[in-house]
């Protein structure tokens, strides 16, 4: 699994390819927390619609970025899931604490304050 | 093509560099069989977490990465399909599981306090018909999992 950065003006978009399993989650671990710790990245969007396929090992490195953010007060919103992710972060109850967007354009809109 | 009886035998390293492999002999296996999507994606799941856990918790390796799995580190999974089910039996050698005193977490109360053990477990008890763990004395874990074919 890998993790491509893109920047946009004052958003940084993060794109995960591959599958998210306890394979692709080590894969990427230490290149996707030292990015959602940095106090200085600005809003970031996650863009999740290259994710085939989705383990509780991806739900568990989503949520410790998540928590980073937020711990530095940083915005973020994930779009693109498709519907087998979706269905994985419905049944974990994950839709209720991620900020979530239905588009890249909605995801721009949530995190630009 | 009508699906026949059978049964598959896979054998892997304790190593989360195999589960892709794992997952697509497994889909490859419920596309055969009048699953809907929805269900071959359920049953993919529940698989890859059924190894996941034995990987991280049953054989607490400290070589994660390394290819070793020798005799006391493998994970057999055997399928055992008709036109009405799948039977996914996952066994391995490693520590014993509580799975009886398991609850269904309340996960986001588990969330909230970043205590997500236990995720995997959840999903294969929701996405699962039937889910039977069993120890034998000689100290083998077998984790059941059956999936119905809907009418």
């Amino acid at each position: 699994m890998k993790i491509h950065i893109l920047k946009e003006k004052n958003i940084l978009s993060v794109v995960f390819r591959g599958d998210f399993d306890a394979s692709g989650a080590e894969d990427i671990k230490e290149e996707l927390e030292s990015l959602c710790e940095d106090g200085r990245s600005e809003n970031i969007l996650f863009d999740m619609s290259e994710v085939l396929y989705m383990s509780s090992f991806g739900i568990k490195e989503i949520l410790i970025c998540v928590k980073m953010i937020e711990k530095h007060g940083g915005r973020y919103c994930f779009w693109g899931f498709n519907d087998n992710v979706r269905r994985v972060i419905e049944k974990t109850g994950l839709t209720d604490i991620l900020n979530i967007a239905d588009s890249k354009e909605n995801a721009k809109n949530k995190t630009a304050g | 093509m009508k699906t026949s009886d059978g049964l598959i035998y896979l054998k892997i390293p304790s190593n989360k560099f195999f589960l892709g492999l794992v997952r697509k002999v497994i889909t490859e296996l419920a596309e055969k069989m009048d699953y809907s999507q929805e269900d071959i994606a359920k049953i993919e799941l529940a698989v890859d977490e059924a190894c996941t856990n034995v990987i991280q918790y049953a054989y607490t390796s400290e070589e994660k990465m390394s290819f070793k799995g020798g005799k006391d580190e493998a994970i057999e999974i055997k399928v055992n399909i008709n036109p009405k089910r799948i039977i996914i039996n996952i066994s391995d050698k490693g520590k014993e599981f509580d799975f009886g005193s398991y609850k269904l977490p309340d996960i986001t109360a588990h969330f909230k306090e970043m205590q997500i053990h236990g995720l995997g477990l959840y999903i294969i008890k929701n996405f699962m018909d039937e889910v039977n763990y069993e120890r034998s004395s000689d100290g083998v874990n077998t984790l059941k999992l059956v999936k119905y074919i809907k009418k």
